[in-house]
């Protein structure tokens, strides 16, 4: 038997698809520069705009989770055996994603220079425009996070009733909390303003176990009710 | 092999299945049989661990099933809406991702099993009819090769001739692979020459368990003049009545002594035998 | 291929036995496998067993370890022997008690009998 059987065919299956996705993102990006750097002058970062669709992305992508969890039930797999490795996908699968979008940026630094467009970020960002490094943590931490509690919310709907509401309250804490963390999601008074490298990658961690706490709960003992979409 | 000890599934305030004790041998092709809303999905449902007993104990070769991998990963459920994926997944990856996932998954059985059944491996498992979605999950099924395989209305959509290429499937394998299956169904007569035995559910509990020939042979028609027909049955099983003009036809369950077969050869009362579907509606509280 | 109202075991097994007494089955052939049988008429395999256990219970077959099942020399005669026998009685009684009950002459009947065999006036 392979061993971690479902982390492994969710990255040799899905991780490919989501890093295709994240390419035909940045291609369609590419082409709205050039359409508005024909139309008018550039001053923004387009890659930093197309990056809060990530959030959204990830959080829809995550919702898929319960429907993953059902088909590794049908096939003979258990809640915590899929608890643990969707989890471990999960993180791999946001660090690869970061890692890919923390090009993108390098890549549109090039182009902007040479074309002389002016590259502004969006301000409550936790990182500077050449700030890779953080660039790479902070995606990694908001995509994780992000997939994280889209999985959860998920696996909550396939439980229904009550557990929905919970999960959704646990949702939107998370959802603001990683916000602070990591500057995606700032509504102003969750802004924490956090500079240091160390420090948002240190919080990013509690804050994903929760949300890792919360697909426990909500997948552990949760029953499946298989149904194809026609 | 699998074993249940004073089951009980429930669902909020319904109770699906009562207290049920099971036990089904190994090597054995077994029916389930009852009515809709007697409880088959939820038995079938908690037997393979998609749902956790809401009382009482589930358990394969004395180990639970729930949650407990070395049970789970040899019991195979195919529900009647023959999901095994999602329905944007293509056939192939399906059955590459059910390789992965199973243990005792035979690839090369599978390949035998999508070109008997005729599917296309790139079609995705939403676009397929709803007779080549059940034959999928046929395939699924008995290529998983588990110790316990159940299919829940597996011929739900197939025409007759793919539920006989189904049924030789089965039984081919089933000759090769020795292993325990149970199958639901509401096709009586034409499934239950599988079975070497039938369980009928019936609200939540086992009504009959036993050998299908065996069932067939507890019931007798007997037909003649209304009055005689009714002196004779007196104090035995009816199970249902029926009279045209003079003539009454009743169903008796249960085994006729001599002395009653004497009474009815002289009388000339004819007693014949009952359609196995006709016991079963009889059994289960009749037609409404 | 069955008839939905006698035990398809048994069924099997009248079958069985109309091959050997027809010849069809001689003596000392094998018979199809319980799973060739199952395969054929689509029955679980279970169920053959029961036939084939009624028949060497019978003495119309004999069972060879990891070989298979054989047809018993005198099977072929024992069958027209219990045929026979079934005969007078499942035939030829209920016969005579239907012509006592029509007041059909034995003469008649004995007369339609030579019609129906001719060249037999023993």
């Amino acid at each position: 038997m392979t061993r971690f059987p479902i982390a492994r065919y969710l990255l040799l299956n899905h991780t490919p698809f989501l890093a295709m996705c994240l390419g035909g993102l940045a291609l369609f990006g590419a082409v709205a520069l050039g359409v508005t750097a024909a139309l008018t002058t550039v001053t923004l970062s387009v890659a930093d705009i197309g990056g809060q669709i990530l959030h959204w992305l990830a959080f829809g992508y995550g919702f898929s989770a319960a429907g993953v969890l059902s088909t590794m039930i049908v096939h003979g797999r258990t809640r915590r055996e899929f608890i643990t490795q969707h989890a471990v996908f999960q993180v791999i699968t946001a660090g690869l994603l970061a890692l890919l979008v923390t090009g993108v940026y390098a890549a549109e630094a090039g182009v902007y220079r040479l074309a002389g467009w002016e590259r502004r970020l969006q301000e409550h960002h936790v990182f500077g425009a050449g700030d890779y490094p953080m660039i790479f943590v902070a995606y990694w931490s908001m995509l994780a996070i992000a997939l994280m509690i889209g999985a959860f919310v998920g696996v909550a709907f396939l439980r229904g009733d009550a557990a929905i509401l919970w999960a959704l309250l646990a949702a939107v804490v998370l959802v603001l909390a990683a916000g602070g963390v990591n500057g995606f999601f700032s509504l102003g008074f969750n802004r924490l303003d956090l500079e240091s490298l160390p420090l948002t990658a240190g919080l990013s961690v509690p804050l994903f176990v929760a949300g890792w706490a919360a697909l426990w709960l909500a997948a552990r003992d949760v029953a499946v009710r298989t149904k194809v979409p026609a | 092999m699998i074993a249940t000890n004073a089951l009980q599934v429930r669902y909020g305030d319904t109770i699906a299945v009562h207290d049920l004790d099971l036990e089904l041998a190994a090597g054995r092709i077994y029916g389930l049989l009852g009515r809709n809303g007697a409880g088959k999905t939820s038995l079938l449902s908690t037997l393979a661990g998609f749902r956790k007993p809401s009382a009482g104990t589930v358990t394969l070769d004395g180990r639970p099933v729930f949650e407990t991998l070395e049970s789970t990963s040899r019991i195979c459920l195919i529900g009647d809406d023959g999901a095994v994926g999602d329905g944007t997944d293509r056939l192939r990856d399906i059955l590459d991702m059910a390789a992965t996932l199973r243990p005792g998954f035979d690839t090369g059985y599978a390949a035998h099993l999508m070109d008997r059944f005729a599917l296309d491996r790139k079609k995705t498992l939403g676009a397929l009819s709803r007779g080549q979605r059940s034959a999928f999950g046929v395939v699924a099924g008995l290529a998983s090769r588990a110790a316990l395989t159940m299919f829940d209305e597996a011929h739900l959509g197939m025409d007759a001739p793919t539920r006989q290429l189904f049924a030789d499937e089965l039984l081919a394998d089933y000759g090769a692979h020795p292993r325990t299956f149970l199958l639901s169904t509401h096709l009586i007569e034409e499934q239950s020459p599988l079975f070497e035995q039938v369980l009928i559910l019936h609200e939540g509990r086992l009504l009959w368990r036993g050998d299908v020939d065996d069932l067939r042979s507890r019931g007798i028609a007997v037909t003649g003049p209304a009055s005689v027909v009714d002196d004779f049955v007196y104090g035995l099983t009816v199970l249902a009545e029926r009279a045209l003009g003079p003539t009454k036809q009743v169903t008796l369950y249960g085994d006729l002594d001599d002395e009653h077969r004497k009474l009815a050869a002289r009388y000339g009362l004819e007693l014949g035998p009952v359609a196995l579907q006709d016991l079963f509606i009889h059994l289960t509280g009749g037609v409404p | 291929m069955f008839d939905d109202r006698s035990p398809i075991y048994r069924q099997i097994a009248d079958q069985i036995k109309d091959d050997v007494f027809r010849g069809l089955l001689a003596a000392g052939a094998q018979v199809m496998s319980t799973n060739q049988y199952a395969a054929y008429y689509r029955i679980n395999p279970a169920t053959a067993a029961k036939a084939f256990q009624q028949l060497v219970d019978e003495g119309v077959l004999y069972k060879r370890r990891g070989v298979g099942m054989f047809v018993h020399d005198g099977a072929q005669q024992r069958l027209r022997e219990q045929r026979r026998e079934r005969f007078f009685a499942q035939v030829l009684e209920p016969m005579a008690a239907e012509a006592r009950e029509l007041g059909i002459p034995v003469a008649d009947v004995v007369a339609r009998i030579h019609q129906l065999i001719p060249g037999d006036d023993r």
